[in-house]
């Protein structure tokens, strides 16, 4: 066997080994982000954390947008509203945080087992551009945080699940 | 039995002695890792575990009664909820000021913050050298972990360790009815 026919051999092997790796590992696979489906309003989502309903969308006059969403918490802690959902538009993020209330009450947490319907009003620093839209997340979570100084949120590995539209 | 035969087993001894010693090392390092207690736990090294009341460093709780309830009363405006409200009434004492005292309750394995249902945070006195605060702390929980009646616990702490977790300075005991009030009024905790 020549020097230049163990090269080749090598040379096919790594590929090979490269090609399995990326395939494992899905790196060759599709977006979570392109996997995001419409959702209608009133329809449920579950996801790995909770059971989501947006139960309605809308925009006041003052250019605020009001989100009302169920959240039935399926993990062992409280989880957080802001943590569900973000508002995007055709010029990228347009609100992340909003007033979250329940009933009469400030309420931020959806509480293990307990279904509770949210209100969130969100006051974008921008006016809105087209295609105004809920993105609501998913994300995987861990009994404690892994990040440095408690920044993190037990969470990682988040990705957009559903897409609900602006009536 | 030739010299290099006698050579390469005394190696082997060493080396199976390094792996052993390496081995017995890294048992203790992650036994005394898992010994080391948190930032948060400064006054007391192990928290205070008890039944019904419990105590540790500074601070001294005593859960006098525990109620289920479908609705609460907070300043005359009743709040309800889709799971159950466990009520509890509480004496929080403290030798030292303290600034904030995170509480959760622990049902089934299921932590639960305090509800913001509850009284709000600013309505709460805290806890003052010789001025312990009482009322009740509410929690919003899964109706179908009380069924029957359990076992609870309130777990607090003065504040979140460097990893942002909540470890208890105070793990307090107590039973909890199965059966369920229609209402119940809220005392905000003061002194």
């Amino acid at each position: 066997m020549t020097a230049r026919v163990r090269t080749g051999i090598v040379t096919v092997g790594a590929a090979a080994a490269l090609a399995v790796a990326l395939v494992a590992t899905g790196a060759l696979g599709e977006r979570e982000d392109a996997r995001a489906r419409p959702l209608a309003i009133g329809e449920q989502l579950e996801t790995s954390r909770a059971d989501i309903v947006v139960e309605g969308f809308e925009r006041t006059g003052a250019g605020e947008l009001v989100v009302t969403l169920t959240v039935t918490n399926a993990l062992p802690v409280g989880l957080q509203i802001d943590d569900l959902l973000s508002i995007v538009d055709d010029d990228g993020e347009l609100a992340r945080f909003g007033q979250v209330s329940a009933g009469d009450v400030s309420a931020f947490v959806a509480h293990p087992g307990v279904a509770d319907t949210f209100t969130i009003v969100y006051e974008p620093d921008r006016p809105a551009a087209d295609d105004v839209r809920i993105v609501l997340v998913d994300a995987t979570w861990t009994p404690r945080d892994e990040t440095a100084f408690g920044l993190g949120a037990n969470m990682y590995d988040e990705h957009a699940v559903a897409i609900v539209a602006l009536p | 039995m030739s010299v290099a035969t006698g050579t390469r087993r005394t190696r082997a001894l060493r080396r199976a002695w390094v792996a052993v010693v390496v081995v017995a090392l890294a048992i203790v390092a992650v036994g005394l890792e898992s010994l080391v207690p948190g930032p948060t736990l400064r006054w007391a090294p192990f928290a205070g575990v008890g039944t019904g009341e419990a105590s540790s460093g500074p601070l001294s709780v005593v859960v006098h009664g525990a109620t289920v309830a479908d609705a609460v009363v907070v300043d005359g405006e009743r709040r309800e909820t889709t799971g159950a409200f466990v009520v509890l009434d509480v004496t929080i004492a403290s030798s030292e000021e303290l600034d904030l005292i995170d509480r959760d309750l622990v049902v089934d394995g299921r932590v639960y913050e305090s509800s913001t249902k509850g009284p709000s945070l600013y309505q709460e006195s805290h806890p003052a050298p010789g001025l312990p605060v009482r009322g009740d702390l509410v929690f919003e929980v899964d109706a179908a972990l009380l069924a029957g009646g359990t076992s609870v616990e309130l777990h607090l702490a003065p504040g979140f360790d460097a990893a942002g977790d909540l470890q208890p300075q105070v793990v307090v005991r107590t039973d909890v009815a199965g059966d369920a009030q229609d209402v119940v009024e809220i005392a905000v905790l003061s002194r």
